[in-house]
């Protein structure tokens, strides 16, 4: 298959990234990363090294709770959603996140 | 912030609790994501490429383990894993190596174990504050000559001179020691009593538990009968009954009514089971200087001001009191009470602290040893680990950790060793050691020393880790551990610890040898006098009923007679002015033939007719006194051999005359031989009169210092006659007061007990100390012969003979042992001189003790050669070199 052209996630892009994915519904690691490849269009590829240990240090900040569970083929997978304070997170690093690309944007339009 | 920290630590301290939990879990949920990746690359197809399915999957995933290792370190507390990692490494170490543990352990303990025990009594008896409220204001007023402690103790007339000049004290007070026949009772016993002036309790700042203190009215002549009881005595005795106050005991047969019972922490010095007034003694033992004075200082007051002001008190005592015949250059100040109680013992302790220091010090030298070998014998494994990626910190911290779980090993057994060597100690002191009786392990001792253990311990883990991880790793891996020699430099600080050791090690032995050679000396010193199966009793025949010669007379003359009398004793005598063994009353005197007011100073002694013969003593010239000799007749005197010897002339002895205190002229009519008032002295030279003879202001004034003594030459143990004794007294004279009745040889032990304590004690620390010395050198000749264990296969294998080799590994031995001996001797010499005063019969530089403690030192040397030396021998050539 071709390869898209692969970025670069930096960490805090991808927790923010991660944040993002499990707004709407709880999901497990495998998903997430399945979440996020399709929705960039195979841009993202979020290789699993990357993804668990960004799983397990948001776990532990407080931003994530994790529930055990049976997934779709009847396998043990663990479950993260969304806390409360993970919500504010969210938030708080969408909004600079959007001030940062405005402002590049606009550097980058001038000609 | 914070919060997401501590929400942070506390699913760490969860996850802590359910450990395997953890890593199931991990587990679990990467093998999912590998299976659903196996399952999407199914889905795609992959299979008809032929690649394993599993393979690329897990190619895909990367390096599972070190996903999971780092995944998992963050649920951990990182820095507690690593540490307990080290712990449980190090105790397997530990397990692993049995004799390297054995010997560092017990190494250790024999350093902490008894220097805790002995500073645990060096601390009660001299350091610790007393049990008194604000004890440091509380002291003892005591006369001084040119500035050197010379007395504390007064008569009850001198305490009333102070009790009138009391400004500087809140409360003044005085104390007699007594003992009690203790009746009325569930089970009569002989006690412990003092007598005490009224504001005693008062200055100690310590009130009855039950009852009141004495009042002022009843410290008087002829005041009611009152006494305190001990809350030891009220436990024992009366069970402890709240109702015990008003009650009435008898003290000596005569009815007391007690009026209090003191707390139970609380103790004077001397310990007491009863207190009672003063004022009832003050004719007869209270006329004597027995009384202690002490004081509370008023609180504002200075010890400066007080001080001063005694200072000037003192001027008018010397006038009040000027039959005393104090010298010119006499002072009275006050002391705390607190170090008057423990000058007498605080020489012989120090020196006990400072030898079991010594031993503390060579463990800890044994201990720098030890993990110095260990170090070098692991430093291959150090170099592996190295090149497996461990940090230097890391490396330290293991090690570290290793040599404090040894350290805390060791400190273990050590504190177990205080407690035990605690106890045997206590039961090998002097009875008369001040406040032993308080004496617990102390918190600080145990503390210091397991502070220094853990030191060493840390010190000596960490130097090697710091120098191996200098070290060219290459290097130390091409070798095996056992291969190769390390050069003389390398093992510079071994030897010179071995070196120090057994020089510290000589020191101790030299000491202990002494001190073994004074006491053997003491012991074996002839006193003079026979004093086997020789009763004492001390009495006070003071007041208004001995007034005179003859009154004094007739009573010894009475008691004698009925003594004898009694079955079972073959002599009686009665003595004044003093025991033999033991300090005794001084007089001035003049002799014939030596010109008129040469005074010489002579000791001086009043006795009855068998004195002699019932002490044993022997008659050189003349004849001993008669009933002949008495009020009226030819004053006679009798000379001691030393007198004879010092102040008159050799075959003109008797037929001399003396002239004692100014008294009248009296005939030498025997000399006799001498008996010594201290073992570790020559006998002083010493006049004996007829007691029917001395005059009466002579026997009141020494009276006053001294108590009569009742000496008794029994056919059977002499202690098994005393009470019956006793009676004979009382039955003369039932107001009589008695103090202590003791056997010759109970007096006898008495004056060497210091000496004994304090010998038993060094040869103790000495042995250790050579023990931990041997292991020193055992240790670190064993090391070497091991890390040359290639060399000497060489060397064999080249012809040389095992001899050879032996005589190799020994000569190193020796000389170590020959620098330790050379540097330990010059070290003997300074430190023994300090020893001088307590020396007998042997000089602090005495050759014979210091060739003996060599021989045996270099003997004990070689011994610890033997073994690594016999090692040596037994390389077996081939098996050596192959080793590679």
């Amino acid at each position: 298959m071709g390869e898209a052209p692969q970025g670069e996630l930096l960490q805090g892009t991808l927790d923010m990234l991660i944040l993002k994915a499990l707004t709407r519904r709880t999901m497990h690691g495998y998903a997430i990363a399945e979440f996020i490849q399709q929705t960039s269009e195979d841009v993202l590829r979020v290789e699993e090294g990357a993804l668990y240990p960004a799983l397990h240090r948001l776990e532990l900040r407080g931003l994530l709770a994790s529930e055990w569970g049976l997934s779709e083929n009847n396998r043990r997978a663990k479950y993260y959603q969304l806390t409360a304070a993970g919500r504010k997170q969210l938030a708080s690093e969408a909004a600079y996140w959007n001030r940062m690309t405005a402002a590049i944007a606009r550097v980058m339009q001038t000609t | 912030m914070a919060t997401r920290r501590i929400t942070t630590t506390w699913l760490r301290i969860k996850a802590l609790l359910r450990r395997q939990k953890l890593d199931r879990d991990l587990e679990d949920e990467l093998n999912f994501h590998l299976a659903m990746r196996e399952a999407h690359y199914k889905a795609q197809g992959a299979t008809a490429e032929g690649t394993d399915v599993r393979s690329a999957a897990r190619r895909q995933f990367g390096n599972v383990s070190a996903l999971k290792e780092a995944c998992r370190e963050m649920w951990t507390f990182a820095s507690l894993e690593t540490f307990w990692q080290d712990i449980r490494y190090g105790a397997r170490l530990l397990r692993k190596n049995p004799g390297f543990t054995a010997i560092a352990v017990l190494t250790l303990a024999l350093g902490i174990g008894p220097n805790t025990a002995v500073f645990s009594v060096v601390y009660n008896v001299i350091l610790r504050p007393l049990p008194y409220p604000k004890q440091d204001r509380i002291a003892q007023i005591v006369r001084t000559y040119q500035d050197q402690l010379d007395s504390n103790r007064f008569t009850a007339m001198e305490f009333r001179f102070w009790q009138e000049r009391r400004e500087p004290f809140q409360f003044l007070a005085a104390q007699s020691p007594v003992g009690f026949n203790l009746a009325g009772v569930s089970r009569p016993e002989r006690v412990r009593g003092l007598h005490v002036s009224a504001e005693y309790l008062a200055v100690l700042g310590v009130e009855p538990m039950l009852g009141r203190d004495f009042r002022a009215d009843e410290d008087t002549v002829n005041g009611p009968r009152v006494a305190i009881l001990s809350n030891g005595v009220w436990k024992r005795d009366f069970g402890k009954d709240s109702g015990v106050v008003g009650r009435s005991i008898l003290l000596d047969d005569r009815p007391y009514t007690v009026i209090g019972v003191m707390p139970p922490a609380f103790q004077t010095t001397p310990p007491t089971d009863v207190w009672t007034t003063l004022a009832p003694v003050a004719e007869t033992i209270a006329s004597g200087s027995n009384l202690l004075v002490v004081g509370r200082l008023r609180s504002g007051e200075t010890w400066q001001q007080a001080r001063a002001y005694l200072s000037v008190a003192g001027a008018q005592y010397l006038q009040s009191f000027h039959r005393l015949r104090l010298p010119p250059g006499t002072d009275f100040t006050i002391y705390p009470l607190q170090q008057i109680i423990s000058r007498p013992v605080a020489g012989e302790l120090s020196t006990l602290q400072f030898a079991v220091g010594i031993v503390l010090l060579i463990a800890c030298v044994n201990m720098a040893n030890l993990l110095l070998a260990r170090a070098g014998a692991r430093s291959h494994e150090t170099a592996v680990r190295m090149a497996l990626g461990a940090g230097q910190v890391r490396l330290i911290r293991q090690l570290l950790t290793e040599g404090i779980l040894l350290a805390l090993l060791g400190a273990a057994l050590g504190v177990l060793l205080a407690r035990w060597g605690l106890v045997s100690l206590l039961a090998l002191t002097p009875v008369d050691l001040p406040r032993a009786q308080q004496v617990s392990v102390d918190r600080w001792a145990l503390a210091f020393t397991i502070g220094l253990a853990l030191l060493t311990g840390i010190l000596f883990s960490v130097a090697p880790a710091l120098q191996a991880s200098k070290a060219d790793l290459n290097e130390t891996l091409k070798q095996t551990s056992r291969r190769g020699t390390p050069g003389a430099r390398r093992g510079w600080l071994r030897r010179a610890l071995v070196v120090s050791e057994i020089a510290l090690a000589l020191v101790l032995l030299a000491c202990a040898g002494l001190f073994l050679r004074t006491f053997t000396n003491l012991v074996f010193s002839d006193p003079g006098l026979n004093p086997k199966n020789l009763l004492t009793v001390e009495i006070w025949p003071t007041g208004s009923r001995y007034n005179s010669t003859q009154s004094i007379a007739n009573f010894d003359h009475e008691l004698v007679g009925k003594i004898e009398a009694l079955p079972g004793v073959q002599a009686a005598a009665v003595v004044a002015a003093g025991l033999p063994l033991e300090f005794g009353g001084n007089n001035a005197m003049e002799v014939e033939g030596r010109p008129a007011r040469q005074q010489i100073g002579a000791d001086y002694r009043e006795i009855t007719r068998d004195y002699f013969r019932t002490l044993a003593c022997p008659l050189r010239e003349g004849r001993y006194f008669a009933d002949s000799d008495r009020q009226g007749s030819q004053p006679v005197v009798i000379v001691n051999a030393s007198f004879a010897q010092n102040y008159l002339p050799p075959g003109g002895v008797l037929g001399r005359h003396i002239l004692i205190d100014g008294d009248t002229w009296r005939e030498v009519v025997g000399v006799v031989g001498d008996v010594k008032s201290y073992l570790n002295a020559p006998a002083e030279p010493t006049v004996f009169i007829p007691a029917a003879q001395a005059p009466y202001e002579t026997t009141r004034l020494f009276g006053g210092w001294f108590p009569m003594h009742v000496l008794v030459r029994t056919a059977v143990d002499p202690l098994s006659l005393a009470a019956e004794v006793e009676r004979q007294v009382r039955a003369v004279d039932p107001e009589l007061p008695i103090g202590r009745s003791n056997s010759m040889e109970q007096v006898l032990a008495t004056s060497v007990a210091m000496q004994r304590f304090t010998m038993v004690l060094m040869t103790l620390f000495a042995g250790l100390a050579l023990m931990l010395g041997a292991v020193g050198i055992y240790g670190v000749m064993g090391y070497e012969v091991a890390q040359r264990s290639h060399e000497m296969g060489i060397r064999m294998a080249l012809g040389a003979r095992p001899r050879d080799v032996w005589r190799l590994v020994v000569g190193e031995g020796i000389g170590l042992a020959a620098i330790a001996v050379a540097v330990g001797i010059i070290a003997a010499l300074g430190v023994t001189r300090l020893m001088k005063s307590f020396l007998f019969g042997v000089g602090a530089t005495d050759p014979l003790t210091y060739a003996t403690v060599t021989i045996l030192l270099v003997a004990v040397a070689l011994l610890a050669c033997y073994v690594p030396a016999r090692r040596a021998m037994r390389v077996e050539p081939m098996i050596a070199l192959r080793y590679e």
